[in-house]
């Protein structure tokens, strides 16, 4: 949500700080804040403020507020108070609450509960006498900083409350209300509803409505319907002012698929305390924009109080939590920072935790608040001692022994996706409809894999890709006395191939396979062939580990972790081309790959040697002793071209190429 | 030619390094978990916004076979008439189920125990987010762990992964889980927290100084009711962090998504 310094600041007797100081205060020990932006402040508002700030700038905190703040602090009033507690300025609420005795000539709304569990408080009140006028310079900047739509004064009224102090109103045009009527009740099947925005929802059982004597007004805590709202014609108001059940408005908006600023903050629960008030409130500014208005009773439907909550917490719990050595002084002075009011008694404090802060309601609670308004960065640093070295989990003990091996045999590690589009088990609603199953072997991951290497061969300078993954499957078959649930299995396949027709692996992954048994001490080894070309197999690894003694000590794997600087992956396709050439038998591959680099084309990422031989020939020379014998050698060699750019052409390779038989053939080389 | 480790099998035997070296086990638990263990146990209820928190991939109930729950998930599934399953989103589940096991094996506390897995969010991926990934929780409880103690631990974990004297510092935040709840920013290893210098704004932490890089905070009494202790006597903290980013901070690779499709184009590098 998005707050207002000026606004903010009409909460605090004295200057907030300055944004920067601000903005750690809050960041460290109350909330994320996610934005800090600067407009242009209005006389207006300055006025309002008490404090005008000269640079004529307002700040605007876009401030991440978590589900146990939602209770107080989707509200400026709620982030104030907060941030006086962490500043020491002096909290005051600037608002004025309506206490007067009603005119007696307004009839009073008729407000009824249908289930007292999902609507625990509604106050209501009639005003006639109202003309709906567009709001105030001051109450529009303020609405307006924070990214609101100004839209009449009343309109903007209870958007201010429920800005100001975390609590939703809603305003209908009582000549549209009938029967001076508003219940809390369930819709009955079939009925309709027009929301505000035009949307018409045929409503369920399960569904609180305000309604009227007759129809439903609106959606309970959500949204309120387009036939009762105010207009320009409107001359009197009824108000609302409820509260309501958090699960059940959560799961009506997540049934219609509506969310509002409104059912946001009921479904995170907010205080019945907070019924009072925004109303009172409300009634006090329209009153400030209406002077003539008349203000019937006020109506308060309240079946079950809420209790006054109570929490206690000792200095000493308090340290033993932390780590820390405050005393009574100190947390006197958060508690106090914080208006809590409290008593003391043998260093254990008692808190009447203020009706919105919901938050509070165990000893840990407190503890938090004390940590932050201390301050997190006052959280000392100490190792604990465990006399013990930790046990390596028997999985990826084993796992590494393995890794290990194929390490040596030449195999790379790799990991592949748990989704796709073939498996038994499945997911709701996945990322995409060919990503709502779960695999149920590696092998296919570990095919798709070997079909992109091998493509990029060239770039690797491979010739052979030779790779595993250790990774979980699932089925829905059962595996007894397993610890993970139904059918989730440890598995492991590698994959071994040239890409050629006649090539097998089998001798050599056999080979391979026997290295293994012989690490882990086993027999044998159980596995499928999930593919002969490229040759893929797949291990059941769980079985094969089952009977295995429990590690009990590490083993690392590596000996210096990820010490390599990662060159980053160009996205666009290479191209490779080859030479093959003769030169005199003492030139060494180093020197054709130097004359190679001279050409100095940094597109080409690769140049890797493929095949050399050599052989005797003849040489005719015009000397009177006639032919000599002499050894070429021949080297045949890969150029790879690659952009970071853009994709590369034949066309610009085949220009790219020229320089190289260039710089050769100058220097004695016969390209074949 | 010898092979290669995948950076993230790297990461781990790193951690494994670290975290057995001062007495913490290293444990895992399913992937396909029971929403008692991500969710409920973990003081995150039914119909909560908290849960609104982590993108869930829910798994289809008609294609999972019948399986034996815990007797936590029978209560559960009695309690609200059904026990939904999902891809764990996040390692912390395996907090419960550690603690049920240290109770059920009678094994000496305090519980001390690293968690390197995968997990799985519902959000959409980019070069920064990924559907899969892996997070390194840990777990330290016993009667007398204290938020200091997380400190501690923190900053010998860090400065042990990047080879450097690594500070931590918290921020205030919330996890249904634990309480306190703190955010756990490291000081950036690039410019050592000094954000800019020589009018250079750091590129890794944006010239804050910091990296935020995991939560954590004090085991929730709810938490540790739910596993089996009694809150009075025991306390102790938890965090979980994403280990891909840590991978891609000391790497500099720039993609998460270069680590889960086999490419050895990455994975040979290392």
């Amino acid at each position: 949500m998005k707050f207002s310094k000026a606004w903010l600041q009409t909460y605090s007797t004295e200057a907030l700080p300055e944004t920067s100081v601000l903005e750690e205060l809050v960041t460290l020990n109350a909330f994320e804040i996610e934005e800090i932006t600067k407009i242009p402040l209005s006389n207006n508002t300055s006025l309002q403020s008490g404090f005008s700030d000269t640079s004529g700038e307002d700040t605007i905190f876009d401030i991440k507020v978590l589900p146990n703040r939602a209770h107080d602090a989707l509200g400026h009033r709620g982030v104030a108070k907060d941030i006086c507690a962490l500043t020491g300025n002096t909290f005051v609420d600037p608002h004025t609450y309506y206490h007067k005795d009603g005119d007696v000539a307004v009839p009073k709304p008729t407000i009824t509960i249908a289930d007292e569990q999902v609507c625990t408080r509604f106050m209501s009140v009639r005003i006639d006498n109202v003309s709906i006028t567009p709001s105030p310079g001051w109450l529009k900047e303020r609405l307006e900083a924070i990214g609101q739509k100004s839209i009449n004064s009343i309109v903007d009224i209870t958007n201010f409350v429920q800005f100001s102090i975390n609590k939703p109103m809603h305003a209908y045009d009582a000549a549209l209300v009938q029967g001076n009527t508003l219940s809390a009740r369930y819709a009955k099947r079939g009925e309709v509803l027009t929301t505000l925005d035009d949307k018409q929802l045929t409503l369920d059982e399960q569904t609180l409505v305000i309604a009227d004597s007759n129809n439903p007004l609106g959606l309970a805590g959500i949204k309120g319907g387009k036939f009762s709202g105010v207009s320009q014609t409107t001359t009197s108001l009824i108000l609302e002012s409820a509260n309501f059940n958090g699960a059940l408005i959560r799961k009506t908006s997540q049934r219609y698929g509506i969310r509002t600023d409104a059912s946001k903050r009921f479904e995170n629960v907010i205080s019945d305390s907070l019924v009072e008030e925004g109303l009172r409130l409300t009634i006090s500014l329209i009153l400030e924009c209406n002077p003539q208005a008349r203000v019937s009773d006020i109506v308060d439907v309240y079946p079950s109080p809420q209790v006054i909550s109570t929490v206690s917490v000792s200095v000493a719990e308090i340290n033993k939590v932390l780590g820390t050595a405050l005393v009574t002084h100190d947390i006197t002075y958060i508690f106090t920072k914080l208006l809590f009011p409290f008593t003391v008694s043998d260093d254990i404090f008692a808190i009447t935790v203020p009706d919105e802060r919901l938050d509070i309601r165990i000893k840990e609670d407190l503890i938090e608040e004390v940590a932050r308004i201390h301050s997190l960065s006052a959280i000392p640093s100490v190792l604990p001692i465990i006399n013990r070295k930790g046990i390596p989990h028997k999985r990826m003990y084993y796992e590494n022994k393995i890794r290990a091996v194929l390490n040596v045999h030449g195999y790379s590690d790799i990991m592949t996706y748990s989704f796709g589009d073939t498996g038994e088990v499945e997911i709701i609603k996945g990322q995409a409809t060919d990503k709502e199953k779960l695999r149920s072997t590696l092998g296919r991951g570990v095919l798709q894999a070997f079909q992109m290497n091998m493509l990029n061969a060239p770039l690797m300078n491979l010739s052979i890709i030779k790779m595993y993954e250790f990774g979980n499957i699932f089925t829905n078959t059962v595996q007894k006395g397993h610890e993970h649930i139904t059918g989730e299995r440890r598995h492991f396949a590698l994959c071994i191939d040239d890409g050629k027709k006649k090539s097998s692996f089998v001798d050599e992954v056999a080979l391979l396979l026997s290295d293994i048994k012989k690490v882990l001490g086993v027999s044998a080894l159980q596995y499928d062939t999930v593919s002969a070309k490229p040759y893929v197999i797949e291990i059941d690894f769980d079985t094969v580990i089952e009977t295995l003694p429990e590690p009990t000590i590490y083993e690392p794997l590596t000996q210096n972790p990820l010490a390599t600087a990662y060159q980053t992956i160009s996205p666009y396709p290479f191209i490779s081309r080859d030479i093959a050439m003769w030169v005199s038998g003492t030139t060494s591959w180093e020197s054709i790959h130097a004359l190679c680099a001279q050409v100095g084309n940094p597109l080409a990422t690769r140049i890797d040697l493929f095949d050399t031989f050599s052989k005797k020939v003849e040489v005719n020379t015009t000397s009177p002793a006639g032919s000599a014998v002499q050894v070429k050698t021949s080297y045949a060699f890969r150029l790879v071209f690659q952009s970071f750019e853009k994709t590369l052409t034949d066309e610009e390779v085949n220009m790219m190429i020229e320089p190289y038989y260039d710089v050769l053939k100058t220097n004695g080389c016969e390209i074949r | 030619m010898q092979g290669h480790f995948h950076p993230i099998t790297q990461a781990i035997d790193k951690v494994s390094q670290i975290f057995t070296d001062i007495g913490f086990d290293v444990v895992d638990g399913p992937e396909l978990e029971s929403e008692w263990y991500n969710f409920d146990a973990l003081n995150t209820p039914r119909d909560h916004p908290s849960r609104d928190m982590q993108d869930t991939f829910w798994i289809k109930p008609q294609t999972l076979s019948e399986r034996n729950l815990t007797d936590a998930e029978k209560r559960a599934l009695s309690l609200h008439g059904s026990l939904g399953h999902v891809l764990r989103t996040h390692t912390s589940g395996v907090q419960v189920r550690t603690i049920e096991r240290w109770i059920k094996e009678k094994k000496e506390f305090p519980i001390a125990v690293v968690v390197p897995g995968k997990v799985f969010r519902n959000e959409a991926t980019d070069a920064r987010h990924e559907a899969q990934f892996y997070q390194v929780e840990g777990l330290m409880v016993g009667k007398d762990i204290t938020l200091a103690n997380l400190k501690g631990v923190l900053e010998h974990y860090f400065s042990e992964f990047l080879e450097k004297e690594t500070p931590v510092r918290f921020r205030s935040s919330f996890f249904p889980f634990t309480e306190p709840s703190v955010e756990v920013d490291m000081q950036c290893f690039k410019c050592s927290g000094l954000g800019t210098s020589a009018d250079v704004r750091c590129s890794v932490c944006s010239a804050s100084g910091w990296i935020e890089i995991m939560g954590a905070g004090m085991v929730h009494p709810n938490v540790l009711k739910n596993a089996g202790l009694n809150p009075d006597e025991y306390q102790g903290f938890a965090f979980g962090g994403g280990l891909d980013r840590l991978v891609m901070l000391k790497t500099g690779i720039d993609n998460i998504r270069m680590l889960y499709n086999g490419d050895l184009r990455v994975v040979n590098q290392f």
